[in-house]
């Protein structure tokens, strides 16, 4: 049999109900390849082995029991960023450093509540800020597919430990692309649901109207189940979406036959590296010859889609922080006065590109700036938004890549906060729409760096979105392996 | 309240203006281009100083409202007008358009058909040693001249980048026109963003009180963090600007991705977070209660 660790969850989920393998087997499988990686990736920043073993014995229980459900006993890493009841989350920032949480964030609940393993936190930059996975207090994640290179952020140390088999999914949360761009850097595939699918009770929010909780999987169908043991309304998130859920599932192994495909001009040419241009282009062709429709959809304001994220996420982060100001939890700084300890503490606890964004925001929302800045920046959301909407009348899923590059060398772009940010081109405008997007892997570069391809759909168009992934996925017929997941585990 | 003649400029050549900007003795009623170029002029500083700077008018709700809308409609599209669609402006409001404009630091004259302008944009590095000679130059030519850029603090470059002097001359000749439009550019200075060519850029001038933006966001931060920071936030704004060229209007912003209505709740007691487990984490804390230093003073 080949390392478990290695399954996916529909498969792992096969195999446990047939009793082929039981989840305390499952975990250690896991727990062992994380010994194996982790000192070449640094994707986690805590490994809860207690409650992982304990989540295990109980899964084996419900399996027994004829109780368990599709996520029983799979083994599953979690973004720092989502708080989980009496284990540490930081954000990967030193403001939060030490912090357990009294409770737990609805997306983690139903996974406990689902069966799910958790194996334990992963890094981000801090406070999901940033698109490498560098602006963590506690040093970087590194990208399995070649070690000396960012696996993508801001869920990049998700999606590295996926890729590698140091869980069989996990989650991350997605704000401007930090789901999906770091998905497409390390080669799986990574999921941001319509705006509201997945509560938000209990991510420590950065940007309230663009955040959202999705699955990673090292394949299509996996993120599917994941997506099931997470999305629904929850009365402690007032954002949640409250109607039907889509069926996830419904469209996989359909095919794309007869259905309309546009290519986004703005996203899919200027900016965008030849490797990743040309695999991008022949996936086009495949799911042509697939029997899709392609049409090329030019959606003019996405040109301006990052400068207005970076007005409104930052204007969003900066209200959104003021909760870290030493009172009730985290690191605290004397000072003479209240506004002293704050300053401190503050100035001290967030990293700098959390410090640069709070500033930025600071001052879009100021006397003044409001207009010229965060409002205007909204109405172009308005209008990127409008720009969606039309074409989905005309098209059934839209595509460009995901990531302009593939993974770049660590401290490539640190010094420059705008090349950073550029790393989000593609992902953005649908987090700004609220829309839905999936990255699938579809191949790799003459570098051996895997290159992810994006579907979007409307809101709540998953159904449509997943099909068209699952067929991107057939066609390419991509081995998600990643060098570090084949090569290092074989060590004693 | 002091009038300045045309083509004089406001503020020191060392880019601390704004602060000094007075603006003119005019009925904007009576004399609506002035107006116009009064708004602009109090726009620009109203940005720049982050305050109206004594505006010495007898309408200043008028102006004021005014100039939030010359502001709109001339500077942030300034990047969109053509030479051709300069005609209809006299020399120092297009002076102040053409200074503001960063569009146009690719080109180093500006020649409208019928001579209405002039703009001139210099690269130079000592703003001290060119700028006044420059001004002068144009003033004995009998140029309406702007020095406009942006400003508080120093000027000197940062990071070894060059700084970019904008310099604006502007002549009208139609001798009616002109007389109407007694404004004056003020000075300051423009940083030039490393990362985008002259030329890429429109949008309204960015200027930061880093230090008034860290109290704000209780930051306490150093001398140089905030110099780092103030240069960094020029930048990203510089590009963050860029929504400003679309036109947007009749648009109502986002407030929400999906259309949603209020939620409510059943006004039921239920549970809420354990007591002991939450104030387990606050760093300080007296009788279940939150620590923090006196906020009031003569308490402890």
């Amino acid at each position: 049999m080949s390392d478990p660790a290695d399954f996916g969850v529909v498969e792992a989920a096969v195999a446990l109900a047939a009793k082929d393998l039981s989840a305390t087997e499952l975990l250690d499988a896991v727990l062992k390849r994380v010994g194996a990686i982790e000192p070449h990736l640094h994707s986690y920043l805590s490994v809860d082995r207690e409650g992982a073993v304990a989540a295990a014995q109980s899964a084996d229980e419900a399996l027994s029991e004829g109780t368990a459900g599709p996520l029983t006993g799979i083994p599953v890493a979690l973004k720092d960023n989502m708080v989980t009841r009496g284990l540490e989350t930081t954000c990967s920032s030193r403001i939060l450093a030490g912090y357990i949480p009294p409770y737990d964030g609805t997306a983690v609940r139903r996974l406990r509540e689902a069966g799910a393993v958790i194996v334990g936190k992963t890094n981000l930059d801090e406070f999901a800020m940033g698109s490498s996975t560098e602006n963590s207090a506690f040093g970087a994640t590194r990208n399995p597919w070649d070690t000396e290179r960012v696996p993508g952020g801001s869920s990049g140390g998700t999606t590295a430990t996926v890729a590698a088999g140091g869980a069989l999914g996990g989650f991350g949360s997605d704000t401007g692309g930090s789901i999906r761009q770091p998905a497409a850097l390390c080669g799986v595939v990574g999921v941001k649901p319509t705006y509201g699918l997945v509560s938000r009770y209990g991510l420590i929010a950065f940007a309230s109207s663009l955040d959202q909780i999705g699955p990673v999987a090292r394949s299509v169908e996996d993120s599917v189940a994941l997506l099931e043991g997470v999305a629904g309304w929850d009365p402690l998130d007032a954002t949640s979406y409250r109607g039907e859920l889509p069926n996830f599932g419904g469209g996989l192994n359909r095919g794309v036959k007869g259905l309309r495909v546009g290519i986004v001009t703005e996203l899919s040419g200027e900016g965008i590296d030849p490797g990743v241009a040309d695999a991008f282009r022949a996936m086009v062709d495949l799911l042509a010859a697939a029997g899709a429709e392609i049409s090329e959809v030019s959606l003019p304001a996405c040109t301006e889609a990052l400068s207005a994220y970076y007005l409104i996420a930052p204007a969003e982060c900066s209200a959104n922080l003021a909760r870290f100001d030493g009172v009730r939890y985290g690191l605290r700084h004397e000072g003479e006065t209240t506004e002293e300890m704050m300053g401190k503490t503050r100035a001290d606890g967030f990293g700098p590109e959390v410090t640069r964004r709070i500033l930025l925001g600071t001052y879009a929302l100021s006397a003044g700036y409001y207009d010229a800045f965060y409002g205007q920046a909204q109405k172009v959301r308005t209008l990127i938004t409008d720009e969606f909407r039309s074409a989905y009348q005309s098209v059934d899923v839209l595509v460009s890549p995901t990531s302009p590059t593939t993974a770049f060398p660590l401290g490539d772009r640190t010094d420059n906060p705008l090349a950073m940010y550029l790393s989000d081109l593609c992902t953005i405008p649908s987090n700004l729409s609220g829309d839905p997007g999936i990255s699938v892997p579809i191949g790799v570069d003459d570098m051996g760096l895997p290159i992810g391809f994006q579907v979007m759909a409307p809101a709540l168009g998953e159904e449509m979105m997943f099909r068209f992934g699952a067929e991107v996925e057939r066609l390419a017929d991509f081995d998600a392996r990643a060098p570090l997941a084949t090569s290092e585990v074989s060590l004693p | 309240m002091r009038r300045f003649e045309v083509g004089e400029y406001v503020g020191s050549a060392n880019g601390i203006g704004t602060d000094e900007l007075r603006v003119l003795d005019v009925d904007v009623a009576e004399r609506p281009y002035a107006g116009k170029a009064l708004g602009v002029l109090v726009a620009l500083a109203q940005k720049a100083a982050q305050r109206v700077v004594e505006v010495g008018v007898r309408h200043v709700e008028a102006v004021r409202s005014h100039a939030d809308r010359v502001f709109e409609e001339i500077v942030f599209e300034a990047g969109a007008i053509e030479a051709e669609g300069l005609k209809g402006y006299s020399g120092q409001v297009l002076g102040a358009i053409i200074a503001s404009c960063q569009q146009l630091v690719d080109i180093d004259v500006l020649r409208c058909e019928d001579q209405i302008a002039v703009g001139v944009c210099l690269w130079i590095v000592d703003i001290e040693t060119l700028v006044p000679e420059t001004l002068r130059e144009f003033e004995q030519r009998g140029f309406g001249v702007g020095l406009c850029g942006r400003g508080s603090g120093s000027w000197s470059p940062v990071d070894g980048r060059d700084a970019l002097i904008v310099v604006a001359a502007a002549r009208c000749e139609d001798d009616d026109k002109h007389n109407q439009c007694e404004a004056v550019a003020h000075g300051a200075r423009v940083r030039r963003p490393s990362h985008y060519p002259p030329g890429s850029i429109a949008h309204m001038p960015v200027d930061i009180d880093i230090a008034k933006v860290a109290r704000l966001a209780r930051l306490q931060l150093t001398p140089e963090e905030l110099e780092g920071y103030g240069a960094q936030l020029e930048v990203i704004l510089e590009h963050a600007g860029r929504v400003q060229s679309l036109d947007t209007e009749g648009v109502v912003p986002t407030s929400h991705p999906l259309p949603s209505t209020n939620a409510f709740r059943a006004d039921e007691v239920t549970a809420s977070l354990d007591h002991d487990e939450v104030m387990s984490q606050a760093p300080e804390a007296i009788d279940g209660y939150f620590a923090v230093p006196a906020i009031l003073e003569g308490e402890n």
